[in-house]
């Protein structure tokens, strides 16, 4: 579809593609604008000279941020013609942008060729900088940017020029003394872009790139003849998001293992659906699916069938309820027994609802009846003793199962 | 304690606490094993290799097994003659630095020269064309050709494509994986060849900072700051390194201009879900230089996104980490002002899509 250019809908569109890529510095935006806006109008596409106006600026602003694209020519004369059209643009760094296209030139004799062409370029600038005219070798004239510049040349000379000498001129030429806040910001501008186009890239201060320097084992940071060390805090900065990140990253681990794969957990949610169907929530039909579900001598358990039934329980309340049985106490009494804990016997018996000891039920149904291991069984633990805290336990059962960092398991105290 | 008696071995770290102690016991046990097990010649043929390991392992049990007082008073002669090898050793290091120097400055001109005339015979401009032309350089191993086009791509912002290209993240870690498996590849600074090597590498590091410095400038921060210099060399920078010069240039920033200029490149990185093929896609993370940036501008950036004055590409890439936000320390506030943003700047003028399909042809 050919596009209408002097439809007033299509000026709409391209003024707001236009000042979204200059409002968020959009390079390739910027290039591909540019490109159609030119090859458009050079073909006549703009009838209405008030809209070839428009479409000029709007493509000269994306000029401005494609720059380091362009070729030295094309950069020469954008500025040129255009240079004043930077001070419409929001926060634009010419020299940042004039820098990109600097480092990306290899040779340092090609770099310092292209400064001394946008030298010449704004040297050549006949654009209104300021609204008022300046005296210019006792003659009126003009507030042009090569005006400014040839009154600056004159009294500072064509050499480099110290910024402090850039500022007394500032305050004291008889030229400046009328400006406004903003022409005066502009004109300072102006002269120091100036000074930066006369320093040769080969020269310490014309060192376009930022280099890391590793001193003594502290960093500084060097950039046009400027060095600057990187202070402690903002090492500290880079410290504290180490850590915090180690710590995040701890966090996400110890979550994602707890939450376990999510096939799994659907199996569990299924089996858990199939139970309450066959048991109906009465606790001795449940004690004793449980009890048939511990396997013979050389037969392997169903470990999802043994997750499922145990959440149940404790979502009910009655995992506790369990030891009052006598095949379960059983089951707790050899668990003593087999890990050398006999002496914690009177113990359990004086107080069977003990939270170590419903921890040694339960270590005893994962890990020697459903066969888990310290892990699994662990993960699958400290979610029914979750379970139980929120129903009512508070932190009873809290530190019986903790994830061991170094080993990135779960354990059982 | 003899270290051929397994079993008392066995007993031994029995009943040493845990600790390092027990560890390194417990290596030497397993080394007992495997010896066990050996055949005669085998055995002494290792026995010979590792008296000199035993030796170091001993070495370090004994000062383990040494008081805080002993061993302070054990290392005092230790540590100087320590310090006075190491010293010499650095001494002779900067010393054959200092020579090479006018050479690695000579060498870097050269490269530069040579770059400058493979660009003028680069007439390729579109993304594609240039990938193209990069994989017949890297086949001529033509480093030249190479710097060339790779500045070509960088100056376009697209440092990213050549990275996932070659199965990289588009980080920094990415970027000096590239250049040191794909550029410098198998050239060890030591031995015969350290001096031609040397040599190379200095080229390549120097390029991979004119790189670099091109991201930084285009707030690229991810791949900025990727070599620094120690003395006369250059060097790839550690990554807390890299962060420390990245927050030090972040912070002469503008909050406000950070807020519009910096796209995704500045908060994260793609990851290639295929190393060759670009058309398979990448995945965005938020990197380490991200959640610097938002940890120092994040109270402000939600303001800049309440006045529709934030990145659009970037509030797009990062309203997909509500949770990472979060643990910034981001208000959730934030990720509502993200998602309410890129709901506002749907709205456009009539013909812009058509305008744009048309200037992208």
């Amino acid at each position: 579809m050919s596009i209408d250019f002097n439809n007033q809908k299509t000026i709409e569109a391209v003024k707001w593609l236009v000042g979204r890529a200059v409002a968020f510095d959009l390079v390739r935006e910027a290039r591909f604008l540019a490109n159609f806006l030119e090859k458009n109008l050079s073909a006549g596409a703009v009838e209405r000279p008030d809209d070839q106006l428009i479409y000029q600026e709007l493509l000269a602003k994306v000029k401005f941020m494609a720059l380091p694209t362009l070729g030295v020519e094309e950069t020469a004369g954008l500025l040129q013609e255009n240079f004043t059209l930077i001070f419409e643009i929001s926060d634009y760094d010419l020299w940042g942008k004039i820098k990109e296209k600097l480092i990306a030139t290899a040779k340092f004799d090609d770099r310092d060729f292209f400064k001394k062409r946008i030298g010449a370029a704004i040297l050549a600038n006949d654009q209104s900088l300021t609204r008022d005219g300046i005296i210019l070798g006792g003659v009126e004239a003009r507030g042009s940017v090569k005006n400014w510049l040839a009154d600056a040349r004159q009294t500072l000379g064509s050499e480099k020029v110290e910024i402090v000498q850039l500022s007394q001129y500032l305050i004291n030429s008889a030229n400046t003394k009328k400006l406004s806040e903003e022409e005066r910001r502009k004109v300072d501008y102006l002269l120091k872009f100036f000074e930066k186009t006369k320093i040769s890239s080969m020269e310490l201060g014309g060192m376009e790139e930022i280099t890391i320097f590793e001193v003594d084992g502290e960093l500084d940071a060097y950039e046009e003849g400027i060095t600057e060390r990187i202070g402690k805090e903002i090492k500290d900065k880079v410290a504290e998001l180490f850590s915090a990140q180690t710590t995040s990253e701890i966090q996400d681990e110890i979550q994602s293992k707890y939450r376990g794969n999510e096939a799994e957990e659907k199996k569990i949610a299924a089996e858990i659906k199939k139970i309450q169907k066959v048991a109906g929530g009465d606790f001795n039909k449940m004690a004793d699916l449980l009890f048939r579900a511990i396997p013979g001598p050389g037969r392997a358990a169903d470990k999802i069938y043994f997750a499922a039934i145990l959440k149940i329980l404790a979502e009910e309340g009655k995992i506790e309820k369990l030891l009052e049985e006598e095949r379960f106490s059983g089951m707790v009494i050899s668990y003593l027994k087999t890990k050398d804990r006999p002496s914690e016997l009177a113990g359990f018996k004086a107080n069977p609802r003990a939270a170590q000891y419903v921890s040694a039920l339960l270590q005893y149904l994962l890990k020697d009846a459903a066969g888990m291991d310290e892990d699994e069984s662990g993960r699958i633990g400290m979610k029914i003793f979750n379970i139980l805290a929120k129903k009512g336990a508070g932190n009873k059962y809290q530190g019986l199962v903790y994830f061991d960092l170094e080993k990135k398991e779960f354990r059982w105290s | 304690m003899d270290i051929d008696n397994i079993k008392n071995l066995e007993e031994k770290i029995k009943s040493l606490p845990e600790g390092k102690e027990r560890a390194l016991w417990q290596k030497v046990l397993e080394e007992a094993k495997r010896f066990e097990t050996m055949p005669q010649k085998e055995v002494e043929a290792e026995l010979k290799k590792s008296d000199e390991e035993v030796a170091l392992a001993e070495e370090q049990l004994k000062i383990l097994a040494m008081s805080k007082e002993e061993r302070e008073k054990e290392l005092t002669g230790v540590k100087a003659e320590a310090a006075r090898k190491t010293k010499e050793a650095e001494k002779e290091w900067e010393e054959a630095m200092a020579a090479i120097t006018p050479v690695l400055v000579e060498e870097d001109v050269k490269r530069r020269e040579d770059e400058a005339r493979m660009e003028k015979t680069i007439t390729a401009d579109k993304t594609g064309e240039l990938l193209e032309n990069l994989k017949l350089f890297l086949e001529k191993k033509d480093l030249a050709g190479v710097g060339a086009i790779l500045k070509i791509l960088a100056v376009q912002g697209e440092m990213r494509m050549v990275l996932n290209l070659y199965g990289y993240p588009s980080n920094v870690l990415g970027m000096q994986k590239f250049f040191n498996e794909i550029l410098i590849g198998d050239r060890p600074v030591q031995g015969e060849k350290a001096y031609e090597n040397l040599l190379f590498q200095q080229k390549v590091y120097s390029l991979e900072q004119d790189i670099s410095s091109l991201a930084a400038n285009q707030n690229s921060w991810t791949l900025a700051f990727s070599v620094g210099r120690k003395g006369r060399i250059w060097h790839e920078l550690e990554e807390k390194d890299h962060l420390a010069a990245v927050l030090w240039a972040v912070e002469k920033i503008k909050p406000e201009t950070a807020a519009r200029q910096f796209g995704p490149a500045a908060y994260g990185y793609f990851t290639p879900r295929e190393k060759g093929n670009l058309a398979a896609g990448a995945d965005f993370e938020l990197s380490m230089e991200g959640k610097l940036i938002l940890a120092l501008y994040g109270n402000f950036f939600e303001q800049q996104l309440t006045k529709n004055y934030f990145n659009p590409a970037a509030a797009e890439v990062l309203s997909k980490f509500e949770k990472e936000l979060g643990n910034i320390g981001l208000p959730e506030s934030f990720s509502e002002a993200l998602k309410k943003y890129l709901d506002e700047i749907k709205n456009k003028p009539e013909m812009t899509d058509v305008v744009w399909e048309e200037l992208t042809k």
